[in-house]
């Protein structure tokens, strides 16, 4: 019987080894889930440079092309002083794409022709395009997602749409002729 | 244009559900602005630029300004999703007619 015992003994070995080796790379298993996400971070970083150039141009097209949503996250305090205080203190203030000598943009380009024909001697003009934070900024302050933007007498009077069609109601002038006398 | 892109389908839906207009008319004028340095980088069948013209009696005794806001709003979608430029015009039926 000896024998027996001996070989019974032996497999309870075996099998109680069997039993923890399988813990153990059951273990190991579940360890080994969270490197991937660590290795393939570590392995991101290579290529990344590359990645980085193609996507800093894709954003930058991006960035030009399609208008951001007026999010309020997108107007900090700052920029939203700044704006108030151009509005306060500019009887006409236009934010526009561009400058007046050389607009930027067809729509800002009617605007100042707008401005022109009504006579407007003095006006401040924002180019949006040199300042990333005004341009997405004016869109939150003025609720309206287009540019440019018209401001008389701290009033918002739209973009230049509105522009031309208050200019033949004649209701442009007469706030300009305010504005120009204040 | 030949063809009607997804977005201009979806201006002419949502104008004419929410305004019950008398006159729509939608231009695509994607086309005359994709040579722009903002259109760099965009797909040429991209639309991007829309003219926009609406009769109806939602703007009655509204100001112009707020008729604007208005359409700016039924359309926030589509401007988020790309349309650069929107030129509206917006008008009441003509007591006349």
């Amino acid at each position: 019987m000896q024998p027996l015992s001996a070989c019974l003994t032996a497999a309870s070995i075996f099998k109680l080894a069997f039993v923890v080796l399988s813990c153990m790379a059951a273990i190991a298993d579940a360890f080994s889930l969270s490197l991937p996400a660590h290795s393939s971070s570590l392995r991101q970083r290579s290529p990344s440079r590359a990645l980085r150039r193609h996507t800093s141009a894709l954003y930058e097209s991006l960035l030009d092309s399609a208008p951001s949503p007026p999010e309020a996250d997108q107007l900090d305090e700052a920029t939203r002083e700044r704006i108030a205080a151009l509005v306060r203190e500019n009887p006409v203030l236009v934010f526009m794409k561009g400058t007046p000598e050389q607009p930027q943009c067809g729509f800002s380009n009617t605007m100042m022709q707008v401005l022109q024909v009504c006579g407007v001697q003095r006006f401040k003009a924002v180019d949006v395009l040199s300042d990333e934070r005004i341009r997405q900024g004016i869109k939150v302050y003025s609720e309206w997602p287009t540019i440019p933007q018209l401001y008389v007498n701290g009033e918002f009077l739209g973009g230049s749409d509105t522009a031309v069609e208050m200019y033949s109601s004649g209701e442009l002038q007469e706030l300009l002729e305010v504005a120009q006398a204040s | 244009m030949a063809t009607k892109g997804p977005i201009y389908e979806a201006i002419e839906r949502k104008l004419t559900e929410k305004l019950t207009p008398t006159k729509l008319e939608i231009v695509d004028e994607s086309h005359l602005h994709a040579g722009h340095a903002a259109m760099k980088g965009l797909d040429r069948k991209q639309e991007t630029h829309f003219k926009v013209m609406v009769e109806s009696a939602a703007f009655a005794n509204v100001p112009m300004i707020k008729r604007h806001r208005l359409i700016y709003e039924i359309l926030d979608d589509e401007i988020k999703a790309g349309v650069h430029a929107l030129s509206i015009s917006a008008k009441p039926p003509d007591p006349g007619t």
